[in-house]
């Protein structure tokens, strides 16, 4: 009830210290692995999948806020994904503006979305819910692809469906560091500010839609305005993924943004990295794209691998690896702090 | 028992229900309903398995859409309102099985009734909140059932209903948390589905003796329950439906007296039968 005051808890310090750590990690590991410093290719690869995990973790956020936190599935979050991108790509290329409000704005367009997604979902639960929100993705992307940006508004790459090339305009850098900081930066930020607003009021009524709707009613609550504002903050997250996206990769295209592959991603972090918990996709994130990308050398396989690896979390521990990881720390924590107090007694 | 009831007719009705209509498909559910409740009394809604009872209780929540006829709460014309729009202005309910949110504490159960419901109200007075809580608590008897003392509060004012959850209530504990949460939101028209399903005779005489108390602070309940000899002895007016429609309207012993109503219910007797404590009508299989 008091957000604030969750910022001194154990969690927030675990979180804060592994962001410190991430943050320290183009400095540290140079010094600590020789290979990274003769081979500087090595670093570049390790941050670049790092900054693709942090693209993830935002948008696994994304999903949590909305599903594992109030409780509304959605199995398409590339429709906010997508939104943000495109808007992102368009805007630095038409208008020319500084990432930062690009990436703001693509963010505010996906809130938009949401907000256009939450009018027909407020009269939807469970599997329609889940259906309609898959349906609007795949809606966007055969608009984007029938929309031909390129040819329509004279941006991208001509005859290419639905893509846009904004290199060099929406391309933050060369330099792997800088973007690493980049998006580190505004994962912690929306980690921070979708945790606070989890232990806020607003997060108390978002779980309580999500344990019971028909009682929350009952307590007075305007579930649909609640739900809707679920949507619109989803939507400003994971578009702010999206726009950040197509500043790394310089291009937005239904295959890369609007892939449902991206919707199946965001759900697979969250649920393994716990859902309902807003850190937990993040490490979720991580695990997936680091093992996805230091398994390429399988090919294909390595998919396999990876959702077989998820199955087997999901199986094992349904709750996922954060809350069971939590658990142990927690009695240790407790344990120590019995000892620290009966020391002082005595 | 049943002397607010002549007092009661003297008084506007705070909720009236008029002409109420209500179809699931070719199910005719609630058929031309005229009912009136008036402040601080207790009305009994009595009918067999399948009478429209419930739908009713729905109807005035707001849960579902009449089609047909209107609900007017204190002269005002709330047909149709959202559930959350009834209980702010006034008309609360509990559930036939109690629904808590079995992940948040029994005093949060509580509190999310209490809270701001605007997206940009000020979460001000947490203090003033907890104190509510803690009343609504000790008031149902829920410190009681958790075993812990009314008084016993901590540094920063929280009883031990802030470390108890709902899966270690018992059954009367979780109708308790109902009627709490409900009284939360300071009801002038409190809705109870079934209060006593699943309680001793104790736990009955108990929650009786609270319901009796809120109609003396002026509020209405109207209560549905298969337990007729605690529904009957609490109530002061009776209402009697019978497939959607209403059969017979009076007091307890008007209604016992009635020969439809105990040839549809009472099974013929005056005396309540097994057949009416499981809430099946006369010659139902169980």
């Amino acid at each position: 009830m008091r957000p604030f005051s969750t910022l001194t808890d154990g969690r927030w310090l675990g979180f804060l210290g592994i962001s410190l750590l991430l943050a320290l990690l183009p400095t540290l590991l140079p010094i600590l692995v020789p290979a990274m410093e003769e081979n500087r290719f090595l670093l570049d690869r390790l941050l670049t999948t790092l900054i693709l995990a942090n693209v993830w973790a935002i948008l696994a956020m994304s999903w949590d806020i909305l599903s594992g936190y109030t409780g509304q599935i959605s199995f398409g979050h590339s429709f906010f994904f997508g939104l943000g991108a495109y808007t992102a790509a368009a805007l630095s290329v038409v208008a020319g503006w500084s990432p930062v409000w690009v990436i703001a704005i693509g963010g505010a367009v996906a809130a938009l979305g949401g907000l256009l997604i939450a009018a027909p979902a407020l009269r939807l639960r469970g599997p329609y819910l889940a259906l309609m929100t898959l349906v609007a993705a795949l809606a966007l992307e055969r608009f984007m692809r029938w929309l031909k940006p390129a040819d329509a508004f004279d941006i991208g790459i001509p005859g290419a469906e639905g893509a846009i090339l904004c290199i060099p305009d929406c391309f933050l850098s060369h330099d792997a560091t800088a973007k690493y900081y980049y998006v580190l930066g505004l994962m912690v930020l929306v980690a921070v500010a979708l945790q606070l607003l989890a232990r806020s009021r607003i997060g108390e009524i978002f779980a309580a839609i999500r344990d019971d709707e028909e009682t929350a009613q009952a307590c007075g609550v305007n579930t649909a305005k609640y739900k809707a504002l679920a949507f619109a903050v989803s939507g400003f997250v994971g578009g702010l993924s999206g726009a950040f996206y197509v500043y790394h990769l310089g291009s937005a295209s239904p295959a890369s943004v609007l892939n449902l592959q991206r919707s199946v991603e965001a759900i697979v972090a969250a649920v393994l990295g716990g859902m309902g918990t807003i850190t937990g996709p993040i490490g979720g994130a991580y695990l997936l794209v680091v093992v996805q990308e230091y398994l390429r050398p399988l090919g294909a396989w390595r998919f396999f691998a990876l959702f077989a690896l998820a199955l087997l979390v999901l199986y094992l521990l349904p709750r996922g690896l954060l809350p069971e990881f939590a658990r142990p720390l927690r009695r240790g924590r407790e344990w120590l702090k019995m000892r620290w107090r009966a020391r002082r007694s005595r | 028992m049943n002397g607010p009831s002549s007092q009661a007719a003297s008084k506007s009705p705070i909720l009236q229900l008029q002409g109420l209509s209500k179809a699931f498909g070719g199910l005719q559910a609630v058929q031309g309903l005229d009912i009136d409740v008036y402040p601080d009394e207790i009305l009994g809604l009595i009918g067999p398995n399948g009478a429209g009872k419930t739908t009713m209780f729905n109807l005035i929540a707001g849960i579902h859409h009449p089609d047909a006829g209107q609900i007017v709460f204190r002269g005002r014309n709330v047909t149709g309102w959202s559930p959350h729009r009834m209980v702010n202005v006034g008309i609360a309910r509990t559930f036939q099985t109690p629904q808590p949110f079995a992940r948040k504490s029994v005093a949060a159960n509580v509190e999310l009734a209490l809270m701001p419901k605007g997206i940009f109200a000020r979460n001000a007075n947490d203090e003033g909140r907890r104190s509510r809580v803690r009343a609504c608590c000790a008031r149902v008897g829920l410190c009681a059932t958790l075993g812990h003392d009314d008084q016993s509060v901590s540094a920063d004012g929280r009883c031990g209903c802030w470390q108890a959850y709902p899966t270690m209530l018992p059954q009367a504990g979780l109708r308790q948390l109902e009627v709490a949460r409900a009284l939360a939101t300071d009801p002038q028209v409190l809705l109870l589905d079934e209060p006593f399903a699943g309680l001793s005779a104790a736990e009955v005489e108990r929650l009786s003796s609270l319901l009796l108390e809120l109609r003396h602070e002026g509020r209405a309940l109207v209560i549905v329950d298969h337990n007729m000899q605690g529904l009957m002895r609490l109530i002061d007016r009776a209402v009697v439906v019978h497939f959607g429609q209403l059969l017979a309207e009076g007091s307890p012993e008007a209604i016992a007296a009635d020969p439809r109503v105990q040839d549809v219910y009472l099974a013929g007797s005056n005396e309540p039968t097994a057949a009416s404590e499981t809430g099946k009508p006369n010659g139902e299989a169980p």
